[in-house]
């Protein structure tokens, strides 16, 4: 039986999609129970977190617990240490006057925000399992707001802005709608296109009416739009890379089944100068624990300060701004797969903040799961086509087993049909499974990149 | 095997779609047998090639994969070797093509197939359906038209090479005699002979043979 992957789980179980919730929601709490504005709780969570990890925790280890101690184990002392610590960060690759003054204006900033520790500290306890559920249902939501909307503008061609959302999370609910006043026809363009069954597209053909229907529905777009990052792919190619030892992408070869866009994007991360990977083997080398797998890496896109000033003595980086350029991956989320930047409506600057990849691909995991006779499993390193040919015209099947006949109209006679499975997607499924290496040993220094897929199919039976 | 009664066109799409992904990525020179006493250009499902295929296609556009006549000719491009074969024209030989119009249609289709590097030939007394290539077999009652297809009331089986028992085996081994029955015909040479292998030179004579049997 497969296990029941709720985003609860994500909440309940350490892990590194704990963790992120823990920094997703930590900001919450502070902008909720703090008063602090959205940059003095930026500033909070990067020193909460920094004590955090100063306690031995990780991404993968962090609990709630360990949250509420750091919040209360800071006083005016700890909280200068670790202000000092950060800063160091900030100005590291800086001298002279423009190091005193910068540090001067920081600490002015820090200082500002400490008052609300207390606050945060009287609050501590609010800050538990029940309110990183609704931050987890939140980001799960709105996540899959986001996916659809671009899978609906996809599907009737809508240019931004001219679709919009909204959300409950409590109620697990989102809406679509036209932003146009009166609209402008597509909400129900979606409607109408969202669900077009197989059967339903086959009739239109027979009757040569096929023009009328688009070539995809929005529930094939959804599935695409569900499917991996491509960019998160090549973070978690590169680190695994590095991980190996591998600093020249000639060490890498790519299996057939490998698209020429993530061999792209992965010899570009190799690049000595804009690229990644020299950055990603120190932190691995420098922080082992903290950055054992590539999902830690979400740690240097939200507390970057705490690790720059080591980067930077050892000539990796010139200062925070290269950190921050060169470990621009999809980690969490990116703007090419859940993070809607500017069309969020929580706003540009915060949109990262409120989507999660981890969170679909959880979903995405249950999906499956829980219709396994609607996919197919490539393994890494097989041939897609291979196995896509094997799939070929089975039939849809019912709970029994038996094979599902449905009768249709066609032009006032009946007529019996067997329905057949049509293939749907085809998507890599690193997403679903998202530990081990995907590099696999030809010969000493020498590894193959190779991916797990998955195959959608159709596999519709009628509603009761 | 399988059996499939209403989902032909995305069947025999997902077969050459799929086909076509593994010749691209896998190379091998994969022969691809279009068997059908009846040819024409019919369109592919569509929604299948939208859905997956830009991904294990990417260099490969919709309109590469239209039709069939699109899709030998892309199968060609990728390195794989494709056999059509359909009845002759001869008026004595059953099933008889007496329609003159979708005879000079379907000439047209298997000119176009020529050039694109096809080896095109002509049965005896041909009436089988068949779609062979590696790993897979798909036969039935379907004639390769919109009608066929699309329109008509008909039944193909799928079998693969994963199937239990020598099932895929022996009908690909049925389908392939029927290329080699026709291939020991020796050369198409119109009017006198219409069975066996068309080459480009003898087009032209074919042409007006159909033309003829229309007048």
């Amino acid at each position: 039986m497969p296990r029941p992957c709720k985003p609860s789980q994500a909440t309940t179980a350490v892990g590194f999609l704990h963790g992120e919730l823990l920094i997703r929601g930590l900001r919450r709490f502070l902008l909720r129970e703090t008063g602090a504005d959205p940059f003095q709780t930026e500033m909070l969570r990067k020193v909460i977190l920094s004590q955090v990890l100063d306690s031995g925790k990780t991404l993968s280890t962090m609990d709630v617990g360990d949250f509420q101690q750091a919040i209360c184990a800071i006083d005016q002392q700890r909280f200068n240490a670790l202000r000092d610590g950060l800063i160091d960060g900030l100005v590291a690759g800086t001298s002279g006057n423009e190091q005193v003054l910068l540090r001067q204006r920081y600490a002015d900033w820090y200082d500002a925000a400490y008052r609300r520790i207390a606050t945060a500290q009287a609050a501590s306890a609010r800050f538990d399992v029940a309110f990183l559920q609704n931050t987890a249902n939140d980001l799960a939501v709105h996540s899959l707001a986001v996916l659809v909307e671009n899978a609906v503008a996809a599907l009737v061609g809508a240019s931004p802005g001219d679709l919009s959302y909204f959300y409950s999370p409590s109620k697990l609910e989102l809406y679509l709608f036209d932003t146009v006043e009166g609209g402008n026809g597509y909400a129900e363009t979606a409607k109408r296109f969202l669900h077009i069954p197989p059967l339903q597209r086959l009739q239109h053909s027979r009757g040569r009416k096929g023009q009328l229907l688009p070539d995809v529905d929005g529930f094939q777009l959804l599935e695409e739009a569900l499917g991996d990052c491509p960019a998160q792919l090549a973070t978690r190619v590169v680190f695994d890379a590095v991980r190996h030892g591998i600093v020249d992408v000639s060490a890498l070869s790519f299996h057939s089944s490998i698209s020429s866009d993530l061999q792209a994007r992965v010899r570009h991360e190799f690049n000595g100068i804009s690229g990644s990977a020299a950055v990603l083997a120190a932190l691995s080398a420098t922080w082992p624990t903290i950055f054992s797998t590539w999902q830690d890496l979400l740690l240097i896109q939200v507390l970057p300060e705490y690790f720059t000033s080591s980067l930077v003595s050892a000539k990796v980086v010139s200062g925070l701004e290269e950190l921050r350029t060169r470990t621009h991956l999809c980690v969490a989320g990116c703007i090419e797969c859940v993070d809607n930047g500017d069309g969020s409506v929580h706003g540009a600057l915060a949109s990262s903040e409120h989507v999660s990849r981890g969170l679909i691909d959880l979903l995405r995991r249950q999906v499956i799961n829980n219709e396994r006779s609607s996919y197919v499993d490539i393994p890494a390193g097989q041939s897609i086509g291979a196995a896509l040919q094997q799939g070929v015209g089975n039939p849809v099947l019912d709970v029994a087993g038996n094979p599902v006949t449905v009768q249709v109209d066609e032009g006032g006679t009946p007529r019996q049909i067997l329905l057949t499975k049509v293939l749907s997607t085809v998507s890599s499924a690193h997403g679903v499974a998202p530990s081990g290496s995907l590099l696999r040993p030809l010969s000493v220094g020498q590894f193959e990149v190779s991916v797990p897929f998955v195959a959608a199919y159709r596999d519709e039976r009628p509603l009761k | 095997m399988s059996a499939v009664d209403g989902f032909l066109t995305p069947v025999v799409t997902e077969v050459l779609l799929t086909g076509l992904a593994r010749l691209r990525a896998e190379g091998g020179g994969a022969h691809l047998y279009l068997g059908s006493p009846w040819l024409s250009n019919f369109p592919l499902f569509p929604g299948v090639f939208a859905g997956s295929f830009p991904y294990l296609l990417p260099d490969t556009e919709p309109s590469d994969v239209a039709a069939i006549a699109d899709v030998v000719a892309t199968w060609r491009a990728y390195g794989g070797p494709v056999t059509v074969i359909v009845q002759n024209y001869e008026r004595t030989d059953w099933p008889r093509k007496d329609n003159a119009s979708n005879n000079q249609d379907e000439l047209k289709l298997l000119e176009r197939c020529l050039d694109a590097g096809a080896d095109i030939l002509f049965g005896k007394s041909f009436h089988s359906k068949f779609i062979v290539c590696p790993d897979v077999v798909i036969s039935g009652s379907a004639n390769m038209t919109y009608s066929g297809y699309y329109r008509n009331v008909e039944q193909i089986h799928v079998y693969r090479s994963s199937g239990p028992g020598p099932d895929y085996a022996s009908e690909r081994t049925a389908c392939l005699n029927h290329v080699a029955t026709a291939e020991g015909h020796g050369p198409c040479e119109p009017p006198s002979r219409l069975t066996g292998r068309l080459l480009s030179a003898k087009v032209a004579a074919l042409k007006r043979y159909v033309s003829t049997d229309s007048a």
